[in-house]
């Protein structure tokens, strides 16, 4: 018979056993969806190379947490622009980045001799990802993790006409510089396949729209001529000779 | 989170109208935590005084981090277990992942703009009409009597002229003190005053 492991439930869990609160203290004390990713190209501190990365899916309260410490490293980053506070502060792209460090942080685990990961970050910190890590090693970060939620099961993605709106006018805004490559780095394949599909959908109805306005225009001219030719008749009126039609 | 004005959902105005009813309206969801994956989870609204009251809480949070704590402090607020309150505040919900928070969040705003319709979410034309044929369904003529008899009546004289003067008492009805009673009740309670009105 398989033996049966009763599972350990940390004491400040505990507490909500207590409270009632079971399923909260079951969701509390489940474990990680991880995963351990081979590497290149990535080397940690004191420049040692990182064969192998251990991945694990945030929970909602560590994004909340990753989103909190980029707000403050971006007031204390903010705070030393001097004249450009405000700006800076507002720098919604430099948020952005921050965010994605702490997250990245949060999110990768050192790989023990075994192969297996273990509870230690795998990166020394926020400031030394900072640093050290390229936009090329941030974006191969962001498919890893993508791919681990992949791997954790379907994501329901809803992609609606008003997020690309929202992404489309991103872009737009950015066309000349590199944002568009790295807002555009966490999204799967099939996303950014429908992205510009729909795209490429309002890009041929606004087409057709600009055509029918044209044909529109045109026929009002046509109209709006005759009209005044037979309003210049009825007022007896001498019709300008660019406005008659010509005789055959 | 700012979220389109909800419809009516697609059911007879008598159901909808009788939906509307019981104190604490349910809905049992689909969703399931993989923890406890036979554990039936449930959407009870609270007064939308309870969910304005929340919301003033995070006021001061930077807006990039509001939406998603509205959406767990009102799932916190309304999702229940057969024994109680799912989770005893925003912050315990923070043990989920993002898609788990999000299919919750889907659904008990489902549940809420079916069972609670209220002045902030609601399409009140849409639901208004809805509830008014409701009410005056004969399937629910004695409950919209009852119902829209729950007024206090006072007459008084003015000058030479009697006015009369109608005040609520839905705690009536429903035993519960005004503080409490939802904004789908007083839409029930509208509907089956203008029900009986019109009846005369």
């Amino acid at each position: 018979m398989k033996p049966t492991t009763q599972p350990t439930i940390p004491p400040d869990q505990k507490r909500l056993l207590d409270d009632g609160y079971h399923l909260a203290a079951a969701l509390a004390a489940r474990g990680r969806t991880t995963h351990v990713f081979d590497v290149a190209d990535f080397f940690g501190i004191a420049g040692r190379p990182i064969h192998q990365l251990a991945m694990q899916i945030l929970r909602i309260g560590e994004e909340t947490e990753a989103t909190d410490a980029a707000l403050k490293t971006r007031a204390e980053q903010a705070k030393r622009a001097g004249a450009g506070e405000e700006q800076a502060r507002a720098d919604a792209e430099a948020l952005e980045k921050e965010r994605t460090l702490e997250a990245i942080f949060r999110a990768c685990r050192r790989v023990d001799e075994k192969g297996q990961a273990t509870a230690w970050a795998a990166f020394p910190g926020v400031a030394w990802l900072r640093d050290n890590l390229t936009t090329d090693q941030t974006v191969t970060l962001l498919n890893l993790y993508d791919e681990l939620k992949r791997r954790r099961g379907p994501v329901k993605m809803e992609i609606d006409d008003e997020h690309v709106e929202a992404i489309a006018g991103h872009l737009a805004d950015h066309a000349g510089d590199d944002i568009p490559e790295a807002y555009l780095a966490p999204y799967p394949r099939w996303f950014l396949t429908h992205l510009i599909v729909l795209v490429a959908i309002k890009l041929a109805a606004a087409r057709r729209s600009v055509e029918v306005l044209l044909q529109e225009r045109e026929a009002w001219a046509v109209e709006r001529t005759a009209l005044e030719t037979s309003l210049a008749a009825a007022r007896g009126e001498r019709v300008p000779e660019s406005d008659q039609d010509e005789e055959p | 989170m700012r979220r389109n004005l909800a419809e009516p959902p697609d059911v007879p105005p008598e159901r909808l109208w009788r939906s509307l009813l019981p104190r604490r309206p349910e809905r049992r969801l689909r969703f399931r935590f993989d923890v406890a994956p036979s554990l039936p989870l449930f959407v009870r609204p609270v007064p939308s005084a309870a969910e304005a009251a929340a919301r003033d809480e995070l006021a001061s949070v930077p807006d990039v981090l509001r939406d998603e704590l509205e959406v767990r402090s009102l799932v916190a607020l309304v999702l229940h277990t057969p024994a109680g309150l799912a989770f005893a505040d925003a912050e315990a919900l923070g043990a989920l992942e993002a898609h788990e928070l999000a299919e919750l969040d889907a659904e008990v705003a489902t549940a809420l703009a079916d069972i609670a319709p209220t002045l902030a979410r609601s399409n009140m034309d849409a639901w208004g009409r809805a509830l008014r044929e409701g009410a005056e369904h004969l399937s629910n003529a004695s409950a919209a009597a009852a119902l829209a008899s729950c007024v206090d009546v006072t007459a008084y004289a003015s000058g030479r002229e009697w006015h009369v003067q109608t005040r609520p008492r839905l705690d009536r009805y429903w035993g519960l003190p005004t503080a409490e009673i939802l904004d789908g009740h007083w839409m029930a309670f509208q509907a089956a005053r203008q029900a009986m009105k019109d009846r005369k």
